[in-house]
């Protein structure tokens, strides 16, 4: 059996996913400073996020109330659709990625494009996410519609993002030079004029995969190192009462041919 | 194959974040994209190391402070650098010790449970008192820590001792404190000069004072940690855990993952069992 750790660490110093406004900064405080702890967001480093995310799904399962046999342990299949810096998955991607995999019903799906196999530390000026691959609407459509009818609500990717938030988003929060931090002053007020309107359009992919009731967990790395394209996967995030969106671990278990 | 979680969950103002003034720090929960406002709800969350059930290495200061608890621990690898062989699928062995509340197990307690457990060579070991559950956690706040069962010293360097010749490396309880809370309290909940009403954690001005009047963050008490005692042997101590009594056989094994901070030294943590 081989254990494969696919999750990004938390790192004190720098991480590479606080680039807009809609993240947490990652701190960690020391025993004597005033915020001694950890400070975390929904979505920090890897991380889970249940359909309940959305208003339109709230009265949906939390994250304490997640069975644990649809987080550990879970069978997998690992489909690869290999992108590079911003390309887009298509529907066309997604069929042939699927039909080319043997997937079992009721098995989560782990997209693997290669994306967070990239020395992501190396990538600056927020490019990791910038630059991250993407899912199509119509391609988060159809890869809903196949999870559904395969009885499957587990989706697992190694891209920072699932879909482009490209209407409003990344165009505004961009446009200010210098780009301002995450959690400054411009982060707050962006946010406060970010409504609904604007949210739902830019968090589309994201909200099709919800309206399908499917989980999804991204951020991972170092997919490279799963051999087998059957795994069992475990989904490890915080046991938030009635959380909605969690920082996870994340491990693949190979079991020996 | 059964998969039992035996997670203490996490929520705003939970009891082990609210009863000690050093060692956890209150947990906060700030909304900062709302379902009204937003469509979708994102939330900032201020843990500690020792939120929920947490797992905890003898460096447990690292990354800032590469002192261990305790002087030439055994085991010396920060969060990052624990083998994933070494947390998942681990064989464990629980020994059980039925304690009622605010009873400290003694050492002949520890004697018997150690006898009667099929205790084997590399076992992690889950001490379970019947204490923790999620129901009383909830319900009791932070008189869930003041009357936990807990661990004289005597009985800890006792189980310390055995971990390490069994080659033990992860110690496991569902315990609120390992500590008897009359040594991680004292004068500060319990003691002869107990504060009233309970100041809030770190950063207070009460913790920062009591820094002040101990010279350390320290738990004050004249007497030893039985924490302290476990945690010279092995990789990692875990407390609060919950729910153990779903568990129907004498071993199991477990999922232990805690956050993957870099040099990280302790961190909340997720504990699966595996029954077959």
């Amino acid at each position: 059996m081989k254990f494969i750790e696919l999750t990004m660490p938390l790192n004190h110093q720098w991480m590479p996913d606080e680039v807009l406004p809609t993240s947490v900064k990652f701190f960690l405080g020391p025993k004597n400073h005033q915020e001694k702890g950890i400070v975390v967001g929904s979505e920090t480093g890897t991380c889970l996020m249940l359909p309940s995310v959305f208003l339109d799904f709230r009265k949906t399962t939390r994250l304490d109330e997640v069975p644990v046999e649809k987080l550990f342990l879970r069978g997998t299949t690992v489909a690869a659709i290999k992108k590079r810096n911003q390309e887009e998955i298509s529907q066309a991607d997604v069929e042939k990625a699927l039909d080319f995999s043997r997937w079992a019903k009721g098995d989560a799906v782990l997209i693997w494009t290669g994306w967070g196999d990239r020395p992501y530390h190396e990538l600056g000026g927020g490019a990791y996410v910038l630059q991250s691959p993407h899912f199509s609407l119509e391609a988060a459509k159809y890869l809903g519609e196949r999870m559904r009818q395969n009885e499957s609500d587990l989706l697992l990717v190694d891209t920072a993002l699932l879909g482009w938030p490209g209407h409003y988003l990344i165009p505004e929060w961009c446009s200010m030079i210098p780009p301002p931090p995450v959690e400054s002053g411009e982060a707050r007020m962006y946010l406060h004029l970010y409504n609904a309107d604007k949210t739902k359009k830019d968090f589309a992919v994201e909200r099709e995969l919800a309206r399908f009731g499917i989980m999804t967990v991204r951020k991972l790395i170092h997919c490279e190192q799963i051999k087998n394209p059957k795994v069992r996967i475990i989904v490890a995030p915080l046991q938030i009462v009635r959380g909605v969106a969690s920082t996870c671990r994340v491990v693949a278990v190979e079991d020996e041919p | 194959m059964r998969l039992i979680d035996l997670t203490m969950p996490i929520w705003e103002g939970a009891g082990y974040g609210e009863i000690l003034p050093f060692t956890n720090s209150s947990v906060r929960f700030l909304e900062y994209m709302f379902y009204d406002r937003h469509d979708l709800r994102m939330t900032r969350m201020k843990l500690d190391g020792e939120t929920g059930s947490p797992f905890m290495v003898p460096h447990q200061r690292s990354p800032f402070d590469m002192t261990p608890l305790q002087p030439n621990p055994k085991f010396s690898w920060t969060l990052d650098e624990i083998p994933l062989e070494r947390l998942i699928l681990r064989d464990t062995v629980i020994l059980d010790i039925r304690a009622d509340e605010g009873h400290e197990i003694a050492s002949p307690e520890m004697e018997t449970a150690i006898k009667r457990a099929d205790y084997r060579k590399g076992d992690e070991v889950l001490l379970r008192t019947g204490w923790g559950t999620r129901e009383k956690a909830y319900e009791l706040g932070i008189d869930y820590y003041k009357r936990t069962p807990s661990i004289h010293y005597d009985a800890a360097l006792l189980l310390a001792e055995k971990m390490d010749e069994m080659g033990s490396s992860v110690f496991m309880t569902d315990c609120g404190l390992v500590n008897p809370p009359r040594v991680q309290g004292n004068n500060w909940f319990r003691g002869d000069t107990p504060l009233a009403p309970l100041p809030k954690p770190w950063p207070s001005a009460e913790a920062r004072e009591r820094v002040l009047d101990l010279g350390a963050h320290r738990h004050g008490s004249p007497h030893p940690s039985s924490y302290g005692a476990l945690i010279k042997k092995v990789m990692a101590g875990c407390k609060c855990l919950v729910d153990c009594d779903q568990i129907t056989t004498h071993r199991v094994k477990m999922i232990i993952l805690p956050l993957l901070i870099k040099k990280g030294g302790a961190s909340p943590c997720r504990f699966i069992a595996i029954e077959h």
